[in-house]
């Protein structure tokens, strides 16, 4: 699965995401995505994800991090 | 397919006669604005339910669902003009998406059913849902036992809301999925709730007898999120919503008052904008409990303003509060009457902080936050100075976000800058006026909630710290 799939219908990019790619610079992430993009990865994983998991999806290099934890890996489209 | 409408406060308040679902953060627009979203936020299911009517109103299909699965991303927002539009997955799955400006609000996959029954009896009562009071339990105390739910379909109003759904689903079919935005904006998780997704899979021989039901499968705490399953004659599914966090409560006169000596402010005279909730609510306590006497002003929160009055006043604090408006014809004569002996001003009243899209610079909205922060906050301040002869003092609220301003707060750190430039201003047209303009961090306010995390800072400390500095000069 890559990032996009994941995350580009709840973060509305136009442009293929970046590991650098954050709350700072995508301006759809707000904590309301941030919900939301816990309720995709948990989704794709069947587990719940704990709070400091939860509090931590504010970028995309997170976002991979958190998913691989749970044995999910993301890939970055090349841009 | 393609369908532009806009939600309006009369539409919501239909749909929620149609669905029973009053949840305030839908139909109450002083409860709403204390919410994340500052403003009435149009039912996930009525705006899912209005483009599946496009769809079937515009294909002329009479096909019938088999499964829908939903996510509500985004809030709708009243006034706001959104687009529905269709694309075909295969010829027995299509895709709808609702969108605003190209932020896609709402998602929704439907699966269409093979056979198409003829119309069948339906269990739905023909006849608008008592209206119910929603649920304020805590989660943790909510019913994990199956509850029942009438089903309702008022025909002359869903035909009227929903004219090709009615003609082409079963009523079942829609009664059920009425009945969701009940469950969850009115049961679990009641008032605090926001409704994130719907799964529902449609059989296509109701039972009619079977009774709805709807049982909490799920609390997921880390994300505070409810998944609760549902099942009636129409079929079965699940949901999920947020628990979302209940308005943000300031510290009470009782705490206010052990950080600051009674005599602090003694003496003055303070009018404080926008004091009903929030920073200004802080900063009519702090005063007061130094000894200030205050006149606070609320636009909607009437209520609000009246239980900060009552706290300062039980606890022998001189206050008062009186409607006000900036942007009302009246605004001046208002002013006069109930704050003519006063000669400090503390500036606080604020539109929703709402974010601009990040990318380019949104004029409307600048726009609006300047009619406050700066059109607002300069007619007032002038017109203090005409009760007083130039001899006045002034505290305006301003935000660090002017020095580095967040991606998505342009235009709100654009016109909080430009309120900074009139305090300046004012410096130098009035040389016996005292001029202040405080840079808060980011406080936990309503204005500034998150579904996940809080402020940072003290309030009361910072407010205490910033008005000191300002009565001290």
């Amino acid at each position: 699965m890559t990032v996009d799939e994941l995350l580009q219908p709840i973060l509305n990019t136009t442009r293929p995401l970046q590991l650098m790619d954050s709350k700072e610079t995508i301006p759809a992430w707000d904590s309301l995505a941030q919900i939301n993009i816990v309720a995709a990865i948990e989704d794709a994983v069947g587990a719940e994800l704990s709070t400091a998991e939860v509090l931590s999806l504010k970028s995309v290099d997170k976002v991979v991090e958190v998913a691989r934890a749970h044995g999910l890996e993301l890939t970055i489209t090349a841009s | 397919m393609h369908a532009e409408r806009i939600f309006t406060l009369a539409d919501l308040t239909a749909f929620a006669e149609l669905s029973g679902d009053f949840n305030p953060l839908h139909t109450d627009p002083v409860a709403a604005r204390r919410t994340q979203f500052g403003e009435c936020v149009t039912h996930g299911v009525f705006v899912l339910m209005w483009a599946l009517d496009c769809l079937q109103a515009q294909s002329s299909s009479k096909k019938q669902w088999s499964k829908i699965s939903a996510k509500f991303l985004r809030p709708v927002l009243t006034g706001l003009k959104v687009t529905a539009t269709a694309k075909e997955k295969s010829a027995s799955e299509i895709t709808v998406t609702v969108s605003e400006a190209g932020r896609v609000l709402l998602q929704c996959d439907v699966i269409w059913a093979e056979s198409h029954p003829g119309k069948k009896e339906s269990g739905a009562r023909n006849e608008i849902p008592p209206r119910e009071i929603p649920s304020q339990a805590q989660i943790e105390t909510k019913a994990t036992v199956g509850e029942s739910l009438d089903l309702f379909w008022p025909d002359k109003l869903g035909k009227h809301l929903f004219p090709a759904l009615a003609t082409t689903q079963s009523l079942d079919s829609l009664a059920a999925l009425l009945a969701s935005t009940r469950v969850i904006g009115m049961k679990v998780p009641g008032e605090h709730s926001v409704f994130l997704s719907l799964d529902i899979s449609f059989t296509p021989h109701p039972e009619i007898t079977k009774p709805f039901t709807y049982r909490v499968m799920e609390y997921r705490k880390s994300s505070q999120r409810l998944g609760v399953a549902i099942a009636g004659a129409a079929g079965h599914g699940m949901l999920w919503a947020l628990v979302r966090p209940s308005p943000i409560a300031q510290p009470d006169m009782a705490n206010v008052k052990q950080l600051i000596p009674p005599n602090r402010f003694l003496g003055r005279r303070v009018i404080v904008i926008g004091g009903s909730r929030g920073l200004g609510e802080i900063a009519a306590k702090v005063l007061a409990a130094g000894g200030a006497e205050v006149a606070l002003s609320y636009r909607l929160g009437g209520d609000d303003a009246k239980k900060v009055v009552l706290d300062i006043t039980a606890s022998g604090g001189k206050a008062a509060c009186f409607q006000f408006d900036s942007a009302s014809p009246d605004w001046e004569k208002n002013l006069t009457a109930h704050c003519a002996q006063f000669n400090h001003l503390c500036y606080f009243p604020t539109p929703p902080i709402v974010g601009g899209d990040g990318s380019t610079f949104n004029a409307e909205l600048f726009g609006k936050f300047c009619d406050v922060y700066v059109a607002g906050f300069v007619n007032v301040a002038q017109w203090l100075a005409r009760q007083n002869a130039g001899q006045f003092s002034v505290f305006n609220a301003s935000t660090v976000y002017v020095e580095s301003p967040p991606l998505r707060n342009l235009e709100y750190a654009a016109a909080k800058a430009a309120s900074e430039a009139c305090c300046r201003w004012l410096a130098g047209a009035y040389p016996k006026a005292h001029v202040y303009a405080a840079r808060f961090p980011r406080l936990n306010t309503d204005q500034t909630a998150s579904f996940l995390s809080a402020g940072e800072h003290d309030n009361l400390e910072t407010m205490l710290a910033e008005l000191s500095a300002w009565l001290s000069a």
